[in-house]
C-alpha cells in the first residue's frame, strides 16, 4: 500500500481514470468512494458498452486484462456506463485489522472478501453481465452456442441447467465454440461469437473453473452465423431425448425468457427473435447424458 | 358486444399465423395462436362476437359456434389485451372441445394465449437461483435476511463468508 501512494490520484474531471457521466455521478455513496485512493484504471468498449475499472493496485489490473470480456477494445473516452472499483486489502498483516478486498459497481458493493480470487471472479462475471445489459447494438440471450456446418445451435437456459455441459459435448463432437453463456444476436437474427472460457463445474460442486476451449481440443468460431437449431433441454438423469418441435411463436417466447434486455428494448427483442425463430427449428424436451444428445443434435442439423 | 383490443403500450410481432404481444405496462409477453390472433386483430370496436365467429369459420374452418369467439375473448381479457372486460361464456377449453367434438388438428386451432413475465437482467441469467440453492444448502431452509431486487447479478457460487452476504444482497427470487 505505502509504495503505491505516490501514484494515487484523485478521481475528477482531469483524472486519467475512468468515470461515470455527470448524470450518474450523483449516485448516493459515489463521492465517498471517490475519496479512496485509486492508482490505475482503464476504460474499454465491448459491443458498444462502455465500461471502466479502477484499482488501488496497478498490478491487479495487469493481471486481470486476460479476463476481460471477449472482443473488448480500449476506449478513447474515459466516460463510462458502468464503473467498477476494486479496492484490494493487500497481504500484509496487522493486528485486529481485516484486510478485505472490496468490489463496487458504481457505489453498490458487490463483494467484500478476504479472498482476492473470489473478488476477481466476481468482477469477471459482472463485466459479462454489464456488457449484456449496456450494449446498444446487440441482443444478449443467456444461452450456449456452437456452430456446425455454417449454422448455429443455440441452447438457452438458466445457470446450472447444463448448458456448458452440452456445449462442451458438442465441441468434443466437432462443433465450433461460440459461447457457453451468451448468444449475441444482431438485428438480422444472426449469432456472433462470444468465446469466453468455458465455466466448467465438477459434479455438484458449485465452484467453476474457467477453461479456454483450445485446451479442450476445440476451436473458436469467428464470424456470425444464422441459427439452425434452438434447443430447450432440461437435464434429467436417465431421460431419453425425445423432443417436441415448438412453433415459431413458442420459440420467441422461450428465447425472450432468457433475454437480458427483454424489458429495456422490447421492440428490438421482438424483431430479432422473430427472425431467429422464423429461420430455425426449435426443440424442447428432457435430456439425459450430453454426449448422446450432442450427436442427435448434429445429425438433426445436418438433415 | 363489440370488443376492442388494447393498443396503448403494447407492441406486437407477427410470426407466421401467430402473434407475439408485448405489454409494456406489465412487462408480460403473450403468444397468441392463430385463432386468438385472428380475433385480437379484428377487435376494433365495430366487429360483433357473431362476426368474429363467422371469421373463425371462414378463415380457419372452425365450427360456427360463438362459444369459440367467446373463449378467445375470455383468454384475451385475462391477458389484459382488451380495453374493457367482456362477458365470457364460462366454458373451459376442455368443455368446449367435448361439446364441439373437435379432434386432431382442429382442436389445436382453439384459441390459446400463453403468457410469460419478461425477465429482468438478473432473472434472465438466473444467478439468483444458483445462489438460493447454494445458500439453502449451507444455511437450511430459512430465507436470506433481506433481498434486494435491484436487478444486479449475483456473484458466482461462492466460497466461505461471501455466499450469505451476496445472497442477502442480490437474491431476487425470495
Amino acid at each position: 500500500m505505502t509504495t503505491l501512494e505516490p501514484h494515487l490520484e484523485p478521481a475528477g474531471p482531469r483524472s486519467t481514470l475512468p468515470r461515470l457521466s455527470r448524470s450518474q455521478e450523483c449516485v448516493p455513496g459515489m463521492q465517498k468512494l471517490e475519496r479512496l485512493g485509486w492508482a490505475d484504471g482503464m476504460a474499454f468498449v465491448c459491443h458498444g458498452a462502455r465500461i471502466g475499472i479502477r484499482v488501488n493496485d496497478p498490478a491487479i489490473l495487469e493481471r486481470f486484462r486476460a479476463r476481460l470480456p471477449p472482443g473488448w477494445k480500449a476506449a478513447r473516452s474515459l466516460v463510462v456506463h458502468d464503473l467498477y472499483s476494486l479496492f484490494t486489502g493487500g497481504t500484509g498483516r496487522r493486528a485486529h485489522v481485516r484486510r478485505y478486498n472490496r468490489l463496487y459497481l458504481q457505489s453498490a458493493r458487490l463483494a467484500r472478501t478476504m479472498d482476492l480470487d473470489e473478488a476477481l471472479d466476481r468482477l469477471e462475471c459482472s463485466l459479462h453481465h454489464s456488457v449484456a445489459v449496456r450494449t446498444p447494438k446487440k441482443l444478449f440471450v443467456h444461452a450456449g452456442v456452437v456452430g456446425w456446418r455454417g449454422r448455429a445451435i443455440v441452447i438457452p437456459g438458466r445457470s446450472m441447467t447444463g448448458k456448458t455441459t452440452l456445449v462442451h459435448a458438442l465441441v468434443r463432437a466437432g462443433a465450433t465454440y461460440y459461447s457457453d453463456e451468451y448468444a449475441v444476436f444482431d438485428a438480422r437474427g444472426r449469432v456472433h461469437p462470444y468465446p469466453k472460457p468455458l465455466s466448467l463445474r465438477e459434479g455438484s460442486d458449485p465452484l467453476q473453473r474457467h477453461v479456454p476451449v483450445e485446451s479442450l481440443g476445440g476451436r473458436r468460431g469467428v464470424g456470425p452465423l444464422p441459427v439452425g437449431l434452438v434447443v430447450m433441454a432440461t437435464y434429467q438423469a436417465g431421460a431419453r431425448w425425445r423432443p417436441r418441435v415448438l412453433s415459431p411463436g413458442q420459440a420467441v417466447l422461450a428465447l425472450l425468457d432468457h433475454t437480458v434486455q427483454a424489458r429495456v428494448r422490447p421492440r428490438l427483442v421482438l424483431d430479432s427473435l422473430a427472425k431467429v425463430a422464423a429461420g430455425a427449428v426449435t426443440l424442447k424436451g428432457k435430456r439425459g447424458e450430453a454426449e448422446e444428445v450432442a450427436q442427435s443434435l448434429l445429425r438433426h442439423l445436418e438433415s | 358486444m363489440f370488443p376492442q383490443a388494447r393498443t396503448e403500450n403494447v407492441l406486437f410481432q407477427e410470426i407466421g399465423d401467430e402473434l407475439i404481444v408485448y405489454d409494456q405496462e406489465s412487462h408480460r409477453a403473450h403468444r397468441l395462436n392463430v385463432s386468438a390472433a385472428l380475433v385480437w386483430k379484428h377487435c376494433n370496436g365495430q366487429t360483433s362476437v357473431s362476426e368474429l365467429s363467422a371469421l373463425l369459420q371462414s378463415r380457419l374452418g372452425l365450427p360456427p359456434d360463438e362459444e369459440i369467439a367467446c373463449l378467445a375473448l375470455d383468454r384475451l381479457e385475462k391477458a389484459h389485451l382488451l380495453q374493457e372486460p367482456v362477458e365470457g361464456s364460462g366454458l373451459s377449453r376442455r368443455k368446449l372441445l367435448q361439446k364441439l367434438g373437435l379432434v386432431g388438428g382442429l382442436s389445436l386451432l382453439l384459441p390459446t394465449v400463453i403468457s410469460i413475465v419478461a425477465p429482468t437482467p438478473a432473472t434472465a441469467i438466473g444467478y439468483s437461483t444458483v445462489f438460493c440453492c447454494t445458500y439453502f444448502s449451507q444455511n437450511g431452509p430459512a430465507k436470506p435476511p433481506s433481498c434486494d431486487t435491484s436487478g444486479a447479478p449475483c456473484p458466482p457460487a461462492g466460497r466461505g463468508e461471501g455466499v450469505a452476504v451476496h445472497t442477502a444482497r442480490f437474491c431476487d427470487e425470495c
